[in-house]
């Protein structure tokens, strides 16, 4: 039941992922709900702790310290509801990213409808998809029974069929998925989601309920050919998301209690919180955000009332040999600062797999990471654009479309040396166009606001208007063909205060004008030689740009981004691009 | 801060393995007995294909699937050609076992057969005590001796005695190292830099390799070779560290597992390598996680101090600004080269 402002309700957010466990604290002041403070500690989820209220306990304790208020007594139990005296908390929520991916088979009809849209609903969790079955599938059913029971799906989500329409195929596909059930030995039996036919939906819980672990129902994906409705199955996954990870994680039924099952999966919450802000801008551009993590990278825009939200397994740490699968040493190392060889590059990056908690402690260490960070970036905007509803605005088919801002959270990003080595990370990785506002979110407050707007609506509205994000820089971006050296942009800004900046940037240009937080400016953009700032071709606008870590920064360098092929003359540019963002 | 210590190695301990069948089966031990680590525990058959017949795709359009007989039943062992279903009219129409098999199910016009099934004999792999038995799936095996967990585990295990050839830590290991003479061995070797070394392993036949660390590009030889292969150090040139050299080299002709499973940290899955031996005076718990505390010896196990061992002199409050301008929480530690270095908690792994 939502909660009102005059119930005064603190709220403790814990979000466990694999590398760290982070608690964060909401309470009312002055009438509004506000982010008190944010405390994180190494997650505990595997060996030898294999518990993760240890973690959740030592960020709540550091929590304590910085805030003065006690939430735990003596004995570590929470103070669960708040006292009289100011201790503990009123509610506590959580998001779940810690544990191995889920393994997901998805089955529907037609490969290019109900299938492709079952893999989107899988890549809204953290998940692999293991197996695809379909009825065009050139498989016997015999060898489609023979790839379940190898590869041992945790999932299986069903779609297909539109809403009254045939049925017999849908019927021929819930025996190979029962029978795969079947095989599996009771330990293994899946969990199966379905979100098909609705005039089937009974026949499916039936086929299915002595061969899954759980039978979930949803209502259809895709009720027709052109429309495909993710949320609510989507929503059922996600509220069954502590049982399916449970099973890995120790220290879970504590967490259920304290939570009374407000769990989410971490990615869900923050694409949740994204869908809100799309609302609240309601702009023909889309609100977005990326999570960079050791064994995933989440990525969520949000156009108005349409939305997509992405998953991929690949990530800077557990999933970092996917990430290099579908990549290449090479690649990775076009993107350094630092002459560092093909071996070390690889050398590190593939015992950076045993380590994924580890901090880089040099320069170069630090370097490669944040090569790999950009080209598990790029990776994900690659498959990002492929499913970006036709109402975003696209400059160019294989570019993101039009965002504005871009919320960024990874230890990455969020504890990079320096923010200019963080924007650069994200400049180089997304390559955005137009205009858009980079914001870190160190508080972790997109999952936090996610998960509480489930339980208490008010304040993850209330919270999010506080601002409690940092701005790290406003990105003018155009997009065009235009030959290097020659001008493409006329930037003039002009300060509340008066004062008048006036610039002309030639292409491949990466320019920054301060302009620090609490500052405010009046910016005129006028392309140059038919360039596109977002405006259209050729069109001028103004904006108005509120200051930041790094102010505003125009990257016309060119999208996508080029690089010199000699790598002495790459590495000095990419040198250049660091210094003119502050090192 | 809590420090989850990644590895253990310990000198002498008690161990505890769960040995499971990979579906379920018959167990043959009971709680209680002892076992020696050749010993069966547990035997299952692997269905490894399945046939679904289906008199559907035989019937004419609008023909009655009522008019399907079943000829078998569930559990039945049928022989290649014998009858399984057969459709009613003149003349009637049979479906035949494509191969030798087993039915598994029978349900409505379907019959479902598992066929190429391959017995699976599990091991103790430990000579030890069964102190839990998983019915239908294998047991619990406890045992005391040397454990050595690794990194990099190519999916094999196997029993051996232990041999090192091993003189320094940096050592590389060369294909004369693994010749005719190591057959049996679990031979205890440093880097592996070529082909050529795990191919001699293999015409040997060794029984498995202990690496220190093992190069990149012969991950896809190393997966293929038929024993296990581990590394105590990871991929690339690394040395041995201090702490598995020392135990690795002292346990010659010692009955060892050597248990090298693919590393998955978040299913809590190591390599290891568990030595037995005949005295068990000075038992060691293995230890959970603790806090680090200044005295601490410990491992480091990335660039730039890649498998430098060191103790820690001190450990600061504040997070420190380390030399690439992250910040994090840090301790002060003396190498055993002498020099002393700023090193970020996480990336300490205490030792015994």
């Amino acid at each position: 039941m939502p909660a009102s402002v005059v119930d005064d309700v603190s709220i403790l957010v814990l979000d466990i992922g694999n590398i760290n466990t982070r608690a964060v604290l909401f309470d009312v002041v002055e009438g509004r709900y506000r982010f008190i403070a944010y405390a994180d500690a190494p997650s505990t989820t595997t060996p030898p702790v294999r518990d993760l209220m240890v973690g959740a306990r030592q960020a709540i304790k550091i929590l304590q310290e910085k805030t003065g208020r006690t939430l735990l007594m003596d004995d570590d139990s929470l103070i669960l509801p708040s006292t009289d005296g100011g201790q503990g908390v009123d509610q506590v929520a959580a998001v779940l990213s810690a544990g191995p991916l889920l393994k997901v088979a998805v089955a529907g009809l037609l490969e290019e409808v109900s299938v492709e849209s079952a893999r989107r609903l899988a890549e809204m969790l953290y998940a692999q998809v293991v197996d695809i079955l379909h009825i065009n599938d050139t498989r016997s059913v015999s060898e489609q029974l023979d790839s379940l029971a190898a590869r041992k799906p945790d999932v299986i989500i069903v779609a297909g069929g539109t809403d009254g329409g045939a049925s017999q195929a849908l019927e021929r596909l819930f025996e190979v998925i029962g029978l795969g059930g079947y095989l599996a030995s009771p330990e293994n039996r899946p969990t199966i989601l379905y979100a098909g036919n609705q005039d089937l939906a009974a026949e499916a819980q039936q086929a299915f309920e002595a061969v899954a672990e759980n039978v979930h129902l949803a209502p259809n994906i895709r009720p027709t050919l052109d429309h495909e409705n993710l949320l609510p199955a989507a929503n059922e996954l996600a509220r069954a998301w502590a049982g399916l990870q449970g099973r890995w994680l120790e220290g879970i039924e504590e967490l259920i209690t304290w939570t009374k099952g407000m769990i989410l999966p971490t990615n869900f919450a923050q694409g949740r919180t994204v869908r809100l802000l799309g609302a609240i801008y309601d702009s023909p551009k889309g609100v977005m955000s990326v999570d960079l993590g050791s064994a995933s990278v989440s990525l969520h825009a949000a156009y108005g009332r349409l939305w997509q939200s992405k998953t991929l397994p690949l990530g800077l740490g557990d999933s970092l040999m996917r990430a290099l699968q579908r990549s290449s040493i090479e690649r990775i190392q076009r993107w350094l600062t630092l002459d560092i060889s093909a071996d070390e590059v690889r050398e590190y990056l593939y015992n950076k797999v045993f380590y994924p908690d580890h901090v880089p402690m040099s320069k170069e260490t630090a370097a490669i990471e944040q090569a790999m960070a950009r080209e598990v970036l790029w990776l994900g905007v690659q498959a990002f654009v492929r499913d970006m509803p036709a109402t975003a605005i696209s400059l160019h088919p294989r570019l993101l479309p039009l965002v504005e801002p871009i919320f960024a959270a990874g230890e990455v990003f969020t504890s990079a040396p320096t923010p200019g080595q963080a924007l650069l990370t994200l400049l180089d990785g997304l390559q955005p166009v137009g205009v858009t506002t980079f914001v870190l979110d160190d508080n972790d407050l997109l999952a936090g606001l996610g998960v509480i707007g489930e339980v208490n609506a008010l304040a993850a509205a209330q919270v999010l208007e506080t601002a409690a994000f940092t701005n790290l820089a406003t990105v003018i971006a155009p997009v065009g063909a235009a030959r290097q050296g020659t001008p493409v942009l006329k930037i003039t800004v002009q300060t509340e205060q008066g004062d008048e900046t006036r610039m002309t940037i030639k292409q491949g240009g990466l320019e920054v004008i301060s302009l620090a937080p609490g500052q405010r400016a009046s910016v005129m953009i006028e392309p140059l030689r038919g360039m596109n700032a977002g405006f259209g071709p050729g069109r001028s606008h103004r904006i108005t740009v509120n200051g930041s870590l790094l102010g505003l920064v125009i990257d016309a360098r060119g999208r996508p981004l080029s690089l010199p092929e000699d790598p002495v003359r790459r590495r000095e540019l990419m040198k250049k691009w660091l210094w003119a963002l502050g090192g | 801060m809590i420090v989850r210590k990644l590895r253990q190695i310990a000198g002498i301990a008690s161990i505890r393995e769960a040995r499971l069948l990979p579906r379920p089966g018959r167990v043959l031990v009971e709680n209680g007995q002892q076992v020696s680590a050749n010993d069966i525990i547990a035997e299952t058959l692997i269905g490894r294909q399945h046939i679904l017949l289906d008199a559907r795709d035989l019937l004419s359009l609008g023909e009655d699937s009522k008019k399907v007989k079943i000829l078998c039943k569930e559990g039945q062992r049928v022989k290649a050609g014998e009858p399984l279903l057969q459709i009613g009219g003149v003349p009637p129409r049979t479906l035949r076992a494509p191969q030798d098999g087993r039915v598994l199910l029978t349900s409505g016009p379907q019959v479902l057969l598992e066929v190429a099934r391959e017995p699976v004999n599990l091991e103790a792999g430990l000579g030890g005590r069964v102190t839990e038995v998983h019915e239908g799936w294998g047991a619990v095996i406890q045992a005391e001796g040397t454990v050595v967990e690794g990194l990099w585990g190519n999916g094999r295990f196997d029993t051996g005695t232990i041999f090192s050839v091993l003189e320094k830590p940096t050592d590389v290991l060369r294909p004369e190292d693994v010749d005719v003479s190591r057959r049996g061995n679990i031979v205890v070797g440093g880097h592996c830099q070529d082909a050529n070394t795990l191919k001699a392993a293999k015409d040997s036949p060794v029984r498995g390799l202990i690496l220190s660390s093992l190069n990149p590009d012969l991950i896809p030889l190393a997966r293929r070779m038929p024993f296990p292969i581990m590394t105590t150090d990871g991929l690339g040139k690394r040395p041995m560290n201090s702490a598995a050299f020392k135990l690795l080299t002292t346990n010659d002709d010692n009955g060892a597992t050597l248990f090298a499973q693919e590393f998955n940290r978040l299913r809590g899955h190591t390599p290891k390598v568990v030595i037995q031996i005949a005295s068990l005076s000075g038992m060691e718990e293995l230890e959970p996680a603790r806090l680090l505390a200044p005295g601490d010896k410990v491992l480091m196990n990335l660039e730039p101090y890649a498998g430098a061992v060191g103790v820690i002199h001190r450990i600061l409050s504040q997070r420190k600004r380390l030399p690439n301008g992250i910040r994090a929480y840090v301790a002060q530690v003396n190498l055993e080269n002498g020099e002393r270095a700023y090193v970020p908690l996480t990336n300490l792994e205490l030792l015994p």
